[in-house]
């Protein structure tokens, strides 16, 4: 060792800043590793799910001929709503049919009878209810724009391709040739499709025609559920352990209790909201009362931390100062400390609410996998939810459902980043350093 | 704030009597009915101008229970059934007051053998099926285990390739009909069952139960996969492997009829057609079954049952057959039948007269008075308690002020604190009325409910308005109700976690009296038969859970600690400002997300990339893509905690080791990481505990196949997904394969906690070390 500068490295020197150099690259890697991951599922499910926001539609006018449907002439709504989806769906087979001769398309191997096959069956359940809220459209001659059926639609989003639609027993290669010449004339267009987000879900026969209104309306139901009645037993709850608990045997066993509530697997609140609330206490199936209630009993805990983190955060000398005036201990505390903690609580509230929406499992259980067609009118009415509506595509037969499964998910994601940018944007608007 | 708090407590006790009036149709049932019942359900409500009748799956047995429990608004009006009602159901009717059932048989359910597209056809029969099946097979006259591994090898005009079938999982109801249809007519005709008979010992009815057992025992050398998956799960399969054979439902197959070629059974092809005419042999009734009683309360119940059975929907050419329902020839007479009002026979205690005159007084007096508990009285009550307590909260902040204005005496409260202190002694005798009109059984009429409320509420309101007075301390008494509440409040955590145990342990205890407890905790077979006889051991699901959990650590585990590491060692402040909430992006996506991640895109890269070239699996859903992908949902758990634990070990320990001349990294591992040690085990105790309660995932990417092994490329399935799928299946809701998923529940409640126990006492105590 001896005459060697400082400066020289020798070897143990050097071996060990490799060695530094190799633990810092580790770390490194892990941090990269983790983003991609996000990365990478992001993308595959964006991916995946895009092409449900986009829908091909038929446009083509419809004569509404009133001896077919409106026989008697009157124009009463009881006997126009006697006639049935098959009529209209027959009018509208015929109005496809006259559109082809029309245009000169050259349909080749496709009978005339096989052209509404092409047509999502949804569409003459539209074209009925159109007619019926407006039945001075009889008569008349009206363009109207009909859902493909989905495997027309899988044809434009790569789902289905000529040698699968050979041996398919809904779908055959003429039909997509005759579909793809229906597009260069400009009566089959791909747009954007609002259903998807304001339709009810639909049978396994019309994957095209499902949508996540009632879903979105479902789970909107149930957050308000959670909401109402967590927000105010949360805090209720923190402000006791916070500020008045004794620090004795009892209180420990509840702050032990809620941390580990915290942590029990959501499943088992299903199991729970299962065996109390539907067995024992006979609340209705599939009633977003039910799912709220049992999403209420996961998120408490959830809220309680974070609530309780931000009443601690209020400097003493506050409430020093409200008892030195003479405020009671609960003045003190609803006068002053509350209000100072409220952005922290509601910063925790809506990150707990995020949870909420995107739980599944529980909801499985308690029968929130309901296929409802009707809009709920109340919080006892049956309903769907939104993750629940993705676990349920996924088991359906029709290959259309995946794509609306990850299509669904990304709805899903969206509300979760919009309600998370509230949280964000709270926390950093009144945040208070003292 | 808190009369808030507690008129919701209120509220969420008195919710089991606030059931709505109803005007949608309540299906449940069969999930292979399922499809049918909602493209009715559909055309019914877009044609007929009732509401669309609600429809749900969750099973057969379940369904049925559901039906059985009971007669008016709250309980179901229809239960789909993929199997005709057993006496224990009819059992549970009568027991409940439901006298009158009617079965409906819908159609025919085809079950049909399908392999890949690309390869070669086949021609079976369930002889041959059986033979290639079962564990013992007749050899020269004597059983002999079950030794073919190629098709050829069973008869020479068959294929010649290896022998693997993919047949549905024992909780199916499909897996009945194969029992029944495909095994036991296979083992007769391959000469075994007398054979069988023939070994077993006793009368002969025990030598021909013992027969048919032997019959439906299936070899278990990989040759035989059940799938308790759905139909997708075992096309997923098929389509993966090119010598197997799957068995699928008609209408899954028509549906997906580019992707599989069927063989034929005895020679026939399954169609719509042949099933229909009864030349292909494998098929099911279908059937629900329908309160009639419920005609007249549930608008346009029988319109349905009529339109289900019209010839448009469930008849040949019809809306169903196109899905794949077999028409049934007798429709005609089935309509009939429910037009005439015809309900089942239910035995002793049923209507003496199984034919009712005329449909339209099927049963008009059966509805219960029960029923009209309906929410009404119990909003109108709560509406006058409002009301009443509105009232009070303003008439005694009134007089408060107008005795202060008098100005003859200090107040000790001010006039706000009078006014809710009348409140709360009027609107607590008002719930407390309430609440015991509810206990007592909410009959009767709402002015009834009224009153009970309205009377104590008044008394009390009257005696707290005379009470105000200058020396009342109105304020101290208001207090003490808050702080009440406020307890209450922060009792329900410990109420919560009560009945989580309670209703544990009482279902449990329902199932262990059925099932030996013993059994249950050291077998290690998961078989669970729709006959009874089923083995339910937990092992193989304790195994499959916590091989999909190990995984997740595996990958959880070094990346999340090692990320700790960098950000709270290395990363400047810009980047861990970032980095950080990130990272912990990845714990706040639903796990949906993540199941779905698993099922579209982790499984199928895995199979196609991993286990196929390898040769070591053929499943998309395995161990391996659930661990995987929980790994990634897990990173955030150990990242995050491990972060706030190293950043707690005291600086002067860093600066220390830096000042000895230690490399940053060595000054890690060898001093930080030691410190922070018993809070980073807490960490990973708490992601194990996460990981080990996770379902989604787990139910899409894991399969449901309970086996031991090794290979972490093949299905296999865990405890949170038998509780999903218990609970959820075709079993009957009393017997132990349903109720075992409450053991379930109770076993994995007891091992999370007790990792969350263990967790915060470490994590706890190493805190207190450092502050």
């Amino acid at each position: 060792m001896s005459g060697k500068s400082l400066f020289a490295k020798d070897a143990r020197t050097a071996a060990r800043n490799r060695a530094e150099g190799r633990f810092r690259a580790y770390g490194f890697s892990a941090i990269v590793l983790a983003l991609l991951a996000l990365v990478w599922l992001l993308i595959s499910i964006l991916g995946a799910g895009a092409p449900a926001f986009r829908q091909t539609f038929l446009t083509f006018p419809v004569t509404l001929d009133a001896k077919l449907l409106d026989k008697s002439g009157s124009g009463d709504p009881a006997a126009l709503s006697k006639v049935t989806t098959t009529t209209y769906g027959k009018l509208i087979a015929k109005a496809l049919e006259a559109e082809i001769a029309a245009r000169g398309i050259e349909a080749g191997e496709v009978k005339a009878k096989e052209f509404a096959k092409m047509l999502s069956e949804e569409s003459s359940a539209t074209l009925r209810t159109m007619v019926l809220a407006d039945p001075t459209l009889i008569g008349q001659t009206i363009t109207f724009r009909a859902l493909a059926s989905g495997r027309i639609d899988g044809y434009y989003k790569g789902r289905v391709t000529m040698e699968s639609a050979a041996l398919d027993k809904n779908v055959s290669p003429a039909q997509l040739v005759l579909a793809d010449r229906l597009k260069d004339e400009g009566v089959l267009t791909i747009a954007f499709n609002p259903g998807f987000l304001t339709m009810p879900d639909a049978s396994d026969k019309r994957p095209e025609a499902a949508g996540l209104g009632i879903a979105i309306v479902g789970s909107f139901l149930m957050m308000a559920v959670v909401l109402v009645l967590s927000l105010p037993i949360g805090v209720a709850a923190s402000v006791y352990l916070e500020e008045f608990a004794p620090k004795n045997r009892w209180t420990d066993l509840i702050e032990v209790n809620i941390a580990n509530l915290a942590a029990v697997p959501s499943i088992v609140y299903g199991i729970l909201g299962l065996a109390i609330f539907i067995n024992f206490a006979g609340l209705p199936q599939s009633a977003p009362i039910v799912g709220g209630l049992v999403l209420t009993l996961m998120t408490l805990p959830r809220i309680i931390i974070p609530t309780r983190a931000a009443l601690k955060a209020v400097p003493p000398s506050i409430r020093d100062a409200a008892l030195g005036v003479g405020a009671s201990k609960l003045q003190t505390v609803f006068h002053h400390v509350l209000p100072l903690a409220m952005p922290g609580i509601l910063t925790g509230m809506i990150i707990g609410l995020a949870q909420a929406l995107g739980e599944t499992a529980p909801l499985l259980l308690i029968g929130m996998v309901a296929f409802v067609r009707d809009f709920p009118g109340g919080f006892f009415d049956p309903a769907a939810a939104l993750p629940v509506q993705v676990y349920n595509w996924t088991t359906r037969g029709d290959p259309g459902f995946v794509e609306r499964a990850s299509g669904a998910i990304i709805v899903l994601l969206a509300f979760l980043i919009l309600m998370n940018a509230v949280a964000i944007y709270l926390r950093r608007k009144f945040e208070r350093r003292w | 704030m808190t009369p808030r708090c507690l008129a919701l407590i209120a509220a969420a006790l008195l919710l089991p009597g606030a059931a709505s009036a109803r005007d949608q149709i309540q299906i449940a049932g069969s999930s292979t009915v399922l499809p049918y019942a909602t493209i009715v359900a559909e055309a019914f409500g877009e044609n007929r101008g009732f509401p669309t009748p609600v429809v749900e799956g969750g099973g057969s047995g379940a369904g049925r229970k559901k039906l059985c429990e009971g007669q008016g608004e709250a309980t179901l009006d229809i239960a789909n059934s993929s199997s005709p009602i057993k006496p224990s159901d009819i059992e549970l009717c009568r027991a409940n007051g439901v006298t009158a059932l009617m079965e409906v048989r819908i159609g025919y359910d085809g079950i049909v053998f399908a392999s890949r597209r690309e390869g070669p056809g086949f021609a079976l029969t369930p002889e041959l099926i059986w033979r290639a099946l079962a564990a013992r097979v007749p050899q020269d006259g004597a059983l002999a285990a079950n030794r073919a591994s190629r098709w050829s090898e069973i008869d020479a005009g068959l294929p010649d390739q290896p022998i693997t079938l993919f047949i549905p999982g024992t909780k199916h109801g499909s897996r009945e009909v194969f029992d029944q249809k495909v095994l036991e007519v296979g083992c007769a005709a391959a000469g075994a069952e007398a054979l069988f008979a023939a070994a077993a010992t006793g009368s002969e009815e025990d030598k021909a139960k013992a027969a048919t057992k032997a019959c439906l025992e299936l070899r278990t050398d990989g040759r035989s996969v059940d799938i308790d998956g759905d139909y997708a799960e075992t096309l997923a399969r098929v389509a993966a492997n090119p010598d197997a054979i799957g068995v699928f439902g008609l209408s899954f197959y028509e549906n997906n009829a580019d992707k599989l070629r069927v063989a034929t059974v005895e020679g026939v092809e399954p169609t719509v057609e042949t099933i229909a005419k009864g030349a292909y042999p494998v098929s099911r009734p279908l059937y629900f079954y329908v309160k009639p009683a419920h005609f007249d309360l549930v608008p346009g119940l029988r319109d349905y049952v009529l339109y289900f059975l019209s010839d448009e929907i469930a008849g040949p050419g019809g809306l169903l057959s196109g899905y794949g329902l077999v028409p049934d020839p007798a429709l005609a007479e089935t309509r009939a039948a429910v037009d005439a009002g015809r309900v089942l026979d239910m035995g002793e205690g049923a209507e003496p007269s199984a034919t009712t005159p005329a449909p339209a007084a099927s049963a008009p007096e059966a509805a219960p008075p029960v029923t009209e508990a309906g929410g009404r009285p119990i909003l109108i009550a709560l509406l006058a308690l409002a009301v009443l307590g509105a009232a009070a909260l303003v008439a005694g902040r009134q007089r408060a002020a107008q005795v202060r204005a008098a100005g003859t005496a200090i107040f000790h409260s001010v006039p706000a604190y009078h006014g809710a202190l009348v409140l709360l002694s009027a609107v607590l005798p008002g719930a407390l009325g309430l609440l015991a009109w509810g206990g007592v059984g909410p009959g009767g009429s709402p002015a009834l409910a009224v009153s009970a409320t309205l009377l104590p509420g008044l008394a009390g309101g009257a005696y707290g308005y005379a009470r105000i007075s200058p020396d009342l301390r109105a304020r101290t008494a208001v207090e003490r109700v808050v702080m009440a509440a406020l307890i209450g409040c922060s009792l329900i955590a410990v109420l919560t976690t009560a009945g989580i145990f309670a209703s544990l342990v009482v279902e449990a205890g329902h199932f262990f009296k059925l099932y030996p407890a013993a059994d249950f905790f050291f077998s290690t077979t998961w078989n669970p038969q729709f006959r009874g006889g089923s083995s339910l051991g937990i092992w193989p699901l304790i195994w499959g859970t916590f091989y999909v959990s190990f995984i997740a650590l595996l990958v959880a585990v070094p990346v999340g600690l090692m990320s700790a590491i960098y950000l709270a060692e290395y990363a400047s402040k810009r980047t861990r400002a970032w980095v950080k909430p990130a990272i912990e992006i990845l714990a706040g996506i639903p796990t949906i997300v993540y199941g779905l991640f698993a099922l579209i895109t982790v499984g199928p890269l895995l199979r196609d990339w991993f286990a196929q070239p390898l040769g070591i699996g053929s499943s998309s859903s395995s161990v391996m893509t659930a661990g995987l992908v929980m790994g990634i949902m897990v990173i955030p758990f150990v990242s995050s905690l491990s972060d706030d634990i190293i950043n707690a070990v005291p600086q002067s320990l860093r600066d220390g080791s830096l000042g000895l001349g230690a490399t940053p990294s060595e000054t890690v591992r060898q001093v930080v990481l030691p410190a922070a040690l018993p809070g980073i085990v807490g960490a990973v105790l708490l992601a194990a505990s996460r990981a080990i309660g996770e379902t989604m995932i787990v139910v899409m990417g894991a399969g449901a196949a309970a086996k031991l092994s090794l290979n972490p490329f093949e299905a296999m399935t865990t405890v949170t997904v038998k509780i999903v799928s218990q609970l959820t299946g075709d079993t009957e809701f009393a017997s132990p394969e349903t109720l075992v998923a409450f053991a379930l529940g109770l076993t994995l409640f007891l091992v999370t906690l007790g990792l969350n126990v263990l967790a915060l006492v470490i994590v706890r105590k190493y805190r207190e070390q450092y502050e």
